[in-house]
C-alpha cells in the first residue's frame, strides 16, 4: 500500500511539473507581430535585500523595450524575468543562474540573455549562452576578468569563451578602472594610511584587490587587505584592530547584502571617524538602503565616499538627462544604480535586433538568428548612451571610463541624507 | 519486476522526451534536485541507518565538487584537464577523496556521543567553506621571509571555473541537458543499488544496532567505533559522487555554494521523507527541491490567475515567492506533525501490552526447551576443539573499581571452570552488575587479573570481548526495539561473519551462502527460544518473557562459550521462570556452555548453580557449593536475612 | 594604542560579545536540558525579540536616546514587555510544533524547529523589509574614562558596554537563583534529570516544560533588546547566525548545564575578538570551530558537562 502511496505523490508530482509551462511573462502592450516574436531574458536576483535593485533594473530594460512598442522590425518582444536567487541563502546561486542560462538557451524563440547583476553568477551563464551564440547583455557585472586579462584570474577570460568568440558585453565601466580610480581618489583625498576590507564574494574582493595593487602604485601605503565575515552584526573587534593600526581611510569592497551597513554603523561606535579615519566603497555601496541601515549620523561621521562607474543621473546631459526622467515619470521614483543600464543594455540590443532584422530572417535556424544578433551588438558603433557616446571594443567592453565620485551630505529626505555627486573621475 | 515498477522505469526514461516534446524545460530543475537526492541518499546512511546526527554533511558534498574541479579545470592548473576521459576518473577521486574526509570528521565519534557529535560535524561544516574560501589566497609570513605568498590553492571566492565535461564518444553533454540527466540517473540508480544491498547486510543489521542502542551493540560484538566511520565514510562516498558531478554539471563551483543551510535543507530532505528509508527520502528530496524551485513561482501565477478570475484584487496582486520561506517552513513542521516518523516511515506502532491474565497465550508463548531442539550447528561449536582445556575457562583475581569515593568492587576474586554455572548474589548494590560490566570490558578495573581461557581481556572493547566467546544480557533488556526478532539475532551473528564492504555491495557466492547460514542459524535460535513463528515481529512488539529469551537468543548468536545473565527471571511469572531453568540448564548439559548468573530468584540460582560467590558492599564475603552458601552464617547475616529459612524448605522439597 | 590597550579593548569587545551569546545560550541549554532538542527556532525568537523591543520603544514614543528619568521608568519597562512578548511566543512555538511531538523519534520536533525558525525569519522579513534595520540609539553612550573620570586613554569603555554586562549578569544570576532555590527551578532540574520520575513524583512534567520555554523566551527577548540598544543594526537572518553561535557556545560549556553555557558564551566571545585581533578576521569562524572540536575531543561532555553514565 505504501509503494502506491509513493507512486501516486510521484504521478501528482509529475502533472505538477507538466503544468510548468513559461515562467512571468511580461507582454509589452498588444501589437502586431508579422515576423514573429523574439524573448529577452532576464536573470538576476528578484528577492531579499535584491528585491529594488532588481525590480529597478528589471523597469530598465521595459523602458527599453516600451519606447519601440514593443515591436522592432516587425518582431514582437517579450521579457522573461528569471530571478537567480535560491531561497535557501537569498542570494545568487549558481545552480539556478545555471538553470535560468539553459532555460534561455533551450527555448527557440529566446534571443539575447540579460544579465546577471552579480559577476560570479556570469561567470556560470556566460559559457552556456556562448556555446548558443546568444548574446548576453549586463547591466551591473564589474569583475574585470569577465571580458579582459587586467585584474583577471588565470585562463580568464577566454574559459568563458568555449565558443572562441565574444558573446558577453557589458555596456558599463569594469572594476579595474573603478578600483584604480578609488584608490588615486583616496590619495587626492589626503589619505596616508588605508586599511581594506572585503567581504570574501568575487566583487568586493576583486575590487578590493585591484584597489591595494593601485594604491601600492602609486605609494599609499596599505595596512592590509583582510577579508570579514560579514555575517557576524559585531565587527568590533576587526574595527578596533583597524584603529589599532592607526589607518586613515578604510575601503570596503562588498555590497549592501553583505554587511556594508554594520561596517559603518560600528566605525563610529569604536571611534573611527572622520577627520582621523574615513570611509570609502564602491558602487556597490551606492544604494539608498545603506544609508537607512547605517544611518545618516554614521555615514556623515565617516564622511562616507563611494565611487560610481558612469555619471551621476543627475548629471547625465542629454539622452541620459532624458532617460532618467522617463523612468522617474514612468515609475514614480528614483532610478536605482543599475536601472539606467539595464535600459541602456536593452537599447542596444533593440538597436542591434532592428540592424540584424534582415539577417535574422535568412538565418536558417535558431543559432543563426542568435548568431545574427550576437554580431550586430558586437559590431555597436558610436552609440548614444546615456553617458555620452561610446563603442564596444573586443572584448565587449565600453570604451570610455568616466567615473564619479559620491559624498554622503545631509539631506531633506525621509532617510536625512543622500549620496551627492562630488568629482569626476578619470 | 512487478508491473508497477516497470511502469515506474519507464515513466523516469520516457520523461525528459515527453518534456521535450512539451517543451516544458524542466530537465535542468529535475537533474539537479536529482543531485540533492543523491546527497540526501548518502546523509542517509549517517542519520538513518547509524543513527548519527550530522548537521555538516555539505563539507562532503564541497569536498566531492572541488576534488572534481581542482583535478579537471584549467584554472588551477589541474594535471587532469583536456584529457577526454578524466572525468570518469575524477568522479572516483572525488568519491575516495570524501570517504577519508568522512574518516577524519567520523574519527571524534572515538570519543563523543550523541548531540556533541552532531555539533562537531556541524563545526567541520563550517570550518570547510572557510578553509576553502581563504585557501585561495594564501600568504605565509615568518618574519619578513614568505615562503608561499598569494598561493591560490582553491580558486578562493572566485570559485572554480570551468570544469572539465565529462566524455562520451557522440553524446552532446555540453548542449543537452538530456544525456545529464541519465548521467545522474544512472549513478543515482547504481548508487540506490548499492545502498540498498548494504541496508540488507551484516553492515547494515550493525548500523540499525548502533542507532538502536549502542551499548548494547557493543556487547553483541559489533564495534562501534569501526562500524560508524564506515557509515560516515560511505554516506560521504556517495555525496562525493553527487558533488562531483554537480561540479561538472554546473561547470562552477563556488564556496558559497555549500554552507550550513545547505546540510539543513538535506536533513529536512531526510527526515521529512523518513529517515532510513530509501523510496521515503527520494521522495522527500524531490519534493523539497521542487517545491522551491517550481512550486511556488507556479502557485503564484495561479492565485494571481484565480484572483483575476474571481475578482478579487488582492488575489491577484499577490506575491508568494515573498512568503516562500513561511510556507516551506509551514509545511515542514505540518507534515511532521501529521506524520512524525516521516512521509515513507514506517508508523511505529504502539506498544504491545501482554496480557498476564491470558494463560493460553502464555502456555502458548514459553513453550518447554527441547534437547532436540538445541541447534546442531551450536553443538558443533560448543564442542571441544581438541585444544586441551584449562582448569578455569574465567578467572578473576582481585577485581576492584570505585567510582570517585564509593567502592563499588574490592579485591572481588572468582573462577569459573569450563562448563559451570555459577551463581553470583547479593544485595542490592553489591556489586553485581558493575562486575558483569568490568568484565565485559564496559568498565575498566582499577586494579585485577580478568583471564579468559587464559588470555587477559583486560583493556579490551566489549565486541572484542564478545568475539572472544562471553556473551552476556542485561538486567534490563536492552533489545534493538525497533529492528525484528530475526535481524536482533543475526546482530549477535555479526563478529562469526566476516563479510566487508565490498562483500555486501557485490555479494560473491562466499558471502551469500555465508548469509544465508547466518539466516538459517538465526531461525534455529529462534526456535529453540520458541520464538520460531514471531521471527518478523519488531522486539518492542514481543511480550516481556519473550524479550527475555530473544536477548539470550541474541546472547547465544556471538557462538559464546561462557554467557553472562543478569537477572534473566526478573519480572517473570513462575512458568516462565521454570522454563528459563530448563533452558539454561540444558545450555550446559548439552553445549558444555559456561554460565555466569545474577539472579535473586533463589529457587533458581540455588537450584541449577553449581558454585555461589555472594558479594556485600563489593566484597566477596562468600564462595561455595549452593548447600554450604545457605548454611553460611555470614550469609544469611548480610544478606539472606530471617525469613530465608522457608524459601530455602519450598527449593528443597 | 599599545599592545596592551589593543588586548584590553579586544577583551571588552569579546566580553560583549560574548554575554549576549551567553544569554542566548541559557536559553538553548534549557530547552535541551529538559526535552532534549535542539531548538533551532530560539535564535529566530532572539532576532524577534530585537525588532520586538523596537516596537514597544516606538509605541512609548521613544526615538531618541533616553533621558535619565526614562532610564529608570521606561527602559525597565520595555524590558518587562519586550521579555514577556517573547517568553509567550516561545511557549506558542512549544505549544504548536513540539509539543505534540514529545513521543516521536527524536528527529522530528528538530526538523519542525527548523521549519518554526524559517516562519519567524519570514514573518520578520515581510514585516522589516530585507535591509539591516538601524536600531535608534536608545540608549545613551559615553565614554566613561575620558568624559566621566577626565582621563585621556585609548581604550573606550562606553556606558553601553556596562550596559551589555550590568543586564546580563543579573539576568543569569536571577535565573540560577531560580533554578536551584525555587520549587519551581527543582521541578525543572527534576524533570530535566528524568521526566518519568519526576511525573511519578508528582511534578507536572507538562507545566514544567512551559515554564522552561517561557524563561528561555523571556531570555532571548532580552538578548534581542540588549543586542538592539548596543550593536543598533538588526536583520531578519541575523537570528541564524546567532543561534548557531550560541548552540555552539550551549554545546561548548556542556548542553543542560547553565553556567556552562555562560562560560561557554564568554569564552566564544573572547576567542572570537582575539582571533580578529590577533589571526584574521576571515579565519575566527574556523578557529572557533576548531577549538569547539578540540575541546568536545578532551572532554567530550563540554567544559562543565557532567559525564552521564550509560545505565547498564
Amino acid at each position: 500500500m505504501r509503494r502506491s502511496r509513493i507512486t501516486a505523490v510521484t504521478i501528482a508530482l509529475g502533472t505538477l511539473l507538466a503544468l510548468v509551462a513559461g515562467t512571468d511573462v511580461g507582454r509589452v502592450g498588444a501589437q502586431q507581430c508579422p515576423k514573429g516574436k523574439l524573448r529577452l531574458y532576464t536573470s538576476w536576483p528578484m528577492q531579499g535585500a535584491m528585491l529594488p535593485e532588481g525590480t529597478g533594473m528589471k523597469n530598465g530594460v521595459e523602458l527599453a523595450v516600451s519606447e519601440v512598442n514593443g515591436v522592432v522590425a516587425g518582431y514582437c518582444l517579450e521579457i522573461v524575468g528569471l530571478d537567480d536567487a535560491s531561497p535557501q541563502t537569498g542570494k545568487w546561486d549558481g545552480a539556478v543562474e545555471a538553470e535560468n542560462a539553459n532555460k534561455a538557451v533551450a527555448d527557440p524563440l529566446a534571443i539575447v540573455y540579460i544579465g546577471t547583476y552579480n559577476s560570479g553568477a556570469a561567470k556560470v551563464s556566460i559559457p552556456i549562452t556562448n556555446r548558443a551564440h546568444m548574446a548576453q547583455v549586463t547591466p551591473a557585472n564589474t569583475y574585470p576578468g569577465l571580458t579582459k586579462k587586467r585584474g583577471a584570474a588565470p585562463g580568464e577570460p577566454e574559459i568563458y569563451r568555449p565558443g572562441g568568440f565574444v558573446n558577453y558585453f557589458r555596456p558599463i565601466p569594469a572594476d579595474d578602472i573603478q578600483g584604480a580610480v578609488g584608490a588615486k581618489w583616496a590619495k587626492r583625498l589626503g589619505a596616508k594610511k588605508v586599511y581594506i576590507l572585503n567581504d570574501q564574494e568575487l566583487y568586493g574582493k576583486g575590487i578590493a584587490d585591484v584597489f591595494e595593487a593601485t594604491a601600492k602604485k602609486i605609494g599609499l601605503p596599505v595596512v592590509a587587505n583582510e577579508g570579514m565575515d560579514w555575517k557576524q552584526p559585531d565587527q568590533k573587534p576587526l574595527l578596533t584592530k583597524i584603529r589599532a593600526s592607526g589607518a586613515d581611510l578604510v575601503y570596503l569592497g562588498g555590497v549592501i547584502e553583505t554587511g556594508a551597513q554594520v561596517v559603518i554603523r560600528q566605525m563610529k561606535e569604536v571611534g573611527l571617524t572622520a577627520p582621523r579615519t574615513r570611509f570609502m566603497g564602491p558602487d556597490g555601496l551606492l544604494e539608498e538602503e545603506l544609508l537607512k541601515g547605517a544611518t545618516c549620523d554614521a555615514a556623515l561621521a565617516t564622511d562616507m565616499r563611494v565611487t560610481f562607474a558612469g555619471l551621476p543621473f543627475e548629471k547625465m546631459r542629454g539622452i541620459g538627462a532624458r532617460t532618467y526622467e522617463t523612468y522617474k515619470s514612468k515609475y514614480g521614483k528614483e532610478p536605482t544604480s543599475y536601472a539606467l543600464y539595464a535600459a541602456e543594455g536593452g537599447r542596444v540590443i533593440v538597436a542591434a535586433i532592428r540592424r540584424a532584422a534582415p539577417e535574422i530572417e535568412r538565418a536558417k535556424d535558431v543559432t543563426g538568428k542568435r548568431e545574427a544578433v550576437r554580431r550586430a551588438i558586437a559590431s555597436t558603433k558610436n552609440f548614444e548612451g546615456i553617458n555620452g557616446k561610446w563603442s564596444f571594443d573586443e572584448n565587449g567592453d565600453v570604451d570610455y571610463d568616466t567615473m564619479s565620485g559620491f559624498k554622503a551630505v545631509k539631506a531633506d529626505t525621509p532617510v536625512g541624507c543622500k549620496f551627492q555627486f562630488e568629482t569626476i573621475l578619470e | 519486476m512487478s508491473a508497477r515498477r516497470t511502469l515506474l522505469v519507464a515513466a523516469v526514461v520516457a520523461y525528459p522526451f515527453v518534456d521535450r516534446a512539451l517543451g516544458l524545460q524542466t530537465v535542468h530543475a529535475v537533474s539537479d534536485g536529482m543531485i540533492y537526492v543523491l546527497l540526501a541518499l548518502g546523509l542517509n546512511i549517517v542519520v538513518g541507518y547509524a543513527g548519527l546526527l550530522d548537521l555538516g554533511y555539505a563539507a562532503f558534498f564541497a569536498i566531492g565538487a572541488y576534488a572534481m574541479g581542482l583535478l579537471n579545470s584549467p584554472v588551477v592548473g589541474s594535471p587532469l584537464y583536456g584529457h577526454p576521459w578524466s572525468f570518469w576518473l575524477c568522479i572516483w577521486v572525488a568519491a575516495a577523496v570524501s570517504a577519508l574526509l568522512g574518516l577524519v570528521i567520523g574519527a571524534p565519534t572515538l570519543r563523543v556521543r550523541g548531540d556533541y557529535l552532531a555539533i562537531i560535524t556541524l563545526g567541520f561544516g563550517e570550518i570547510i567553506p572557510v578553509a576553502i574560501r581563504n585557501l585561495g589566497d594564501i600568504t605565509i609570513e615568518i618574519g619578513g621571509w614568505r615562503p608561499i605568498e598569494r598561493l591560490n590553492l582553491t580558486g578562493g571566492e572566485n570559485g572554480v571555473n570551468p570544469v572539465g565535461r565529462p566524455y562520451l564518444p557522440g553524446v552532446p553533454f555540453e548542449t543537452d541537458p538530456v544525456p545529464w540527466y541519465f548521467l545522474i540517473l544512472v549513478i543515482g540508480a547504481l548508487s540506490l543499488w548499492a545502498m540498498s544491498r548494504l541496508r540488507d547486510s551484516r553492515l547494515g543489521r550493525a548500523w540499525m544496532a548502533i542507532r538502536e542502542d549502542e551499548t548494547a551493540a557493543d556487547c553483541t560484538g559489533v564495534n562501534p567505533i569501526s562500524t560508524k566511520l564506515l557509515a560516515f565514510a560511505l554516506g560521504a562516498w556517495f555525496s562525493g559522487f553527487a558533488g562531483s558531478v554537480y561540479a561538472a554539471k554546473l561547470q562552477a563551483i563556488t564556496p558559497g555554494a555549500f554552507e550550513f543551510q545547505v546540510s539543513i535543507m538535506l536533513l529536512c530532505m531526510v527526515v521529512l521523507g523518513g529517515a532510513g528509508s530509501l523510496g521515503g527520502v527520494i521522495l522527500g528530496g524531490m519534493l523539497i527541491t521542487l517545491f522551491d524551485r517550481v512550486v511556488l513561482t507556479q502557485t503564484t501565477s495561479f492565485v494571481r490567475a484565480v484572483g483575476r478570475a474571481t475578482g478579487f484584487p488582492a488575489l491577484a496582486a499577490v506575491d508568494l515567492t515573498l512568503w516562500r520561506w513561511f510556507f516551506f517552513g509551514l509545511g515542514l513542521v505540518v507534515v511532521m506533525l501529521v506524520r512524525p516518523q516521516g512521509l515513507a516511515g514506517r508508523r511505529v506502532g504502539p506498544v504491545a501490552v501482554p496480557d498476564d491474565d491470558d494463560e493460553v497465550a502464555l502456555a502458548d508463548a514459553a513453550p518447554a526447551p527441547r534437547v532436540e531442539a538445541i541447534p546442531a550447528w551450536l553443538r558443533e561449536r560448543a564442542r571441544p576443539d581438541g585444544a586441551p582445556t584449562p582448569a578455569a575457562l574465567l578467572e578473576v583475581r582481585g577485581l576492584s573499581k570505585a567510582f570517585g569515593g564509593v567502592v563499588a568492587l574490592s579485591e572481588v576474586g572468582l573462577v569459573i571452570p569450563p562448563g559451570a554455572i555459577v551463581g553470583l548474589i547479593g544485595p542490592n548494590g553489591a556489586g553485581k552488575t558493575t562486575f558483569f560490566n568490568v568484565v565485559t570490558g564496559l568498565l575498566r578495573p582499577d586494579t585485577g587479573r580478568i583471564a579468559f581461557a587464559g588470555a587477559s581481556l583486560v583493556g579490551l572493547r566489549p565486541n572484542a570481548i564478545v568475539a572472544r566467546g562471553i556473551a552476556r544480557t542485561f538486567q534490563s533488556i536492552r533489545l534493538f526495539p525497533q529492528l525484528t526478532a530475526l535481524d536482533n539475532v543475526l546482530v549477535g551473528q555479526h563478529c562469526r561473519l566476516t563479510a566487508g564492504v565490498a562483500g555486501n555491495v557485490f555479494r560473491p557466492p562466499a558471502v551469500v551462502a555465508e548469509e544465508r547460514r547466518a539466516r538459517e542459524r538465526a531461525r534455529d535460535l529462534l526456535a529453540f527460544v520458541g520464538l520460531g513463528t514471531k521471527e518478523a515481529e519488531a522486539a518492542r512488539n514481543l511480550a516481556y518473557g519473550d524479550q527475555r529469551r530473544l536477548e539470550i537468543a541474541r546472547a547465544l548468536a556471538t557462538e559464546p562459550r561462557l554467557l553472562l545473565l543478569d537477572e534473566p527471571s526478573a519480572g517473570m511469572n513462575p512458568r516462565e521462570t521454570e522454563t528459563l531453568t530448563e533452558l539454561i540448564g540444558l545450555l550446559r548439559r548439552e553445549l558444555g556452555l559456561a554460565v555466569l548468573l545474577i539472579e535473586h530468584h533463589m529457587e533458581v540460582v540455588m537450584g541449577i548453580s553449581d558454585r555461589i560467590t555472594v558479594l556485600d558492599h563489593g566484597v566477596r564475603i562468600a564462595e561455595g557449593p549452593p548447600r554450604e552458601i545457605q548454611r553460611d552464617p555470614t550469609v544469611i547475616e548480610a544478606y539472606l536475612g530471617s525469613g530465608y529459612e522457608q524459601d530455602v524448605a519450598v527449593t528443597d522439597r | 594604542m599599545t599592545w596592551w590597550e589593543v588586548l584590553v579593548q579586544q577583551t571588552i569587545n569579546g566580553l560583549t560579545r560574548g554575554a549576549v551569546f551567553a544569554l542566548i545560550a541559557l536559553g538553548y541549554t534549557m530547552v535541551y536540558g529538559i526535552i532534549e532538542l535542539i531548538n533551532f527556532a530560539h535564535g529566530d525568537v532572539f532576532m524577534l525579540g530585537l525588532f520586538i523591543s523596537l516596537a514597544w520603544f516606538t509605541l512609548l514614543g521613544v526615538t531618541r536616546t533616553l533621558t535619565a528619568w526614562q532610564l529608570v521608568t521606561v527602559l525597565p519597562l520595555v524590558f518587562v514587555l519586550t521579555m514577556l512578548s517573547t517568553a509567550v511566543l516561545n511557549v506558542a512555538i512549544d505549544r504548536a510544533a513540539y509539543r505534540p511531538l514529545r513521543r516521536s523519534p527524536r528527529l522530528a520536533p528538530l526538523i519542525t524547529a527548523i521549519g518554526v525558525s524559517f516562519m519567524l525569519e519570514n514573518v520578520a522579513l515581510l514585516w522589516k523589509g530585507p535591509a539591516p534595520i538601524a536600531y535608534p540609539d536608545v540608549f545613551p553612550s559615553v565614554d566613561i574614562l575620558r568624559d566621566w573620570f577626565g582621563v585621556d586613554s585609548a581604550i573606550f569603555v562606553t556606558t553601553k558596554d556596562v550596559l551589555v554586562v550590568a543586564a546580563t549578569v543579573p539576568l543569569m544570576l536571577a535565573l540560577q537563583w531560580f533554578v536551584t532555590r525555587t520549587t519551581w527551578g527543582k521541578a525543572m532540574r527534576a524533570t530535566a534529570q528524568d521526566r518519568e520520575t519526576a511525573a511519578a513524583m508528582g511534578i507536572n512534567v507538562e507545566r514544567t516544560i512551559v515554564l522552561t520555554f517561557f524563561l528561555g523566551g523571556a531570555l532571548a527577548g532580552a538578548a534581542g533588546l540588549i543586542q538592539g540598544m548596543y550593536y543598533n543594526i538588526g536583520q531578519w537572518w541575523m537570528g541564524y547566525q546567532a543561534g548557531l553561535r550560541a548552540f555552539t557556545a550551549a554545546v561548548l560549556g556542556g548542553i543542560g548545564n547553565m553556567p556552562g553555557a555562560a562560560l561557554g558564551g564568554l569564552f566564544i566571545g573572547f576567542l572570537s575578538a582575539w582571533s580578529d585581533q590577533y589571526i584574521s578576521a576571515r579565519w575566527t569562524n574556523a578557529l572557533v570551530f576548531s577549538i569547539l572540536i578540540l575541546v568536545l575531543v578532551f572532554r567530550p561532555h563540554g567544559l562543565l558537562g557532567e559525564r552521564t553514565a550509560d545505565k547498564v
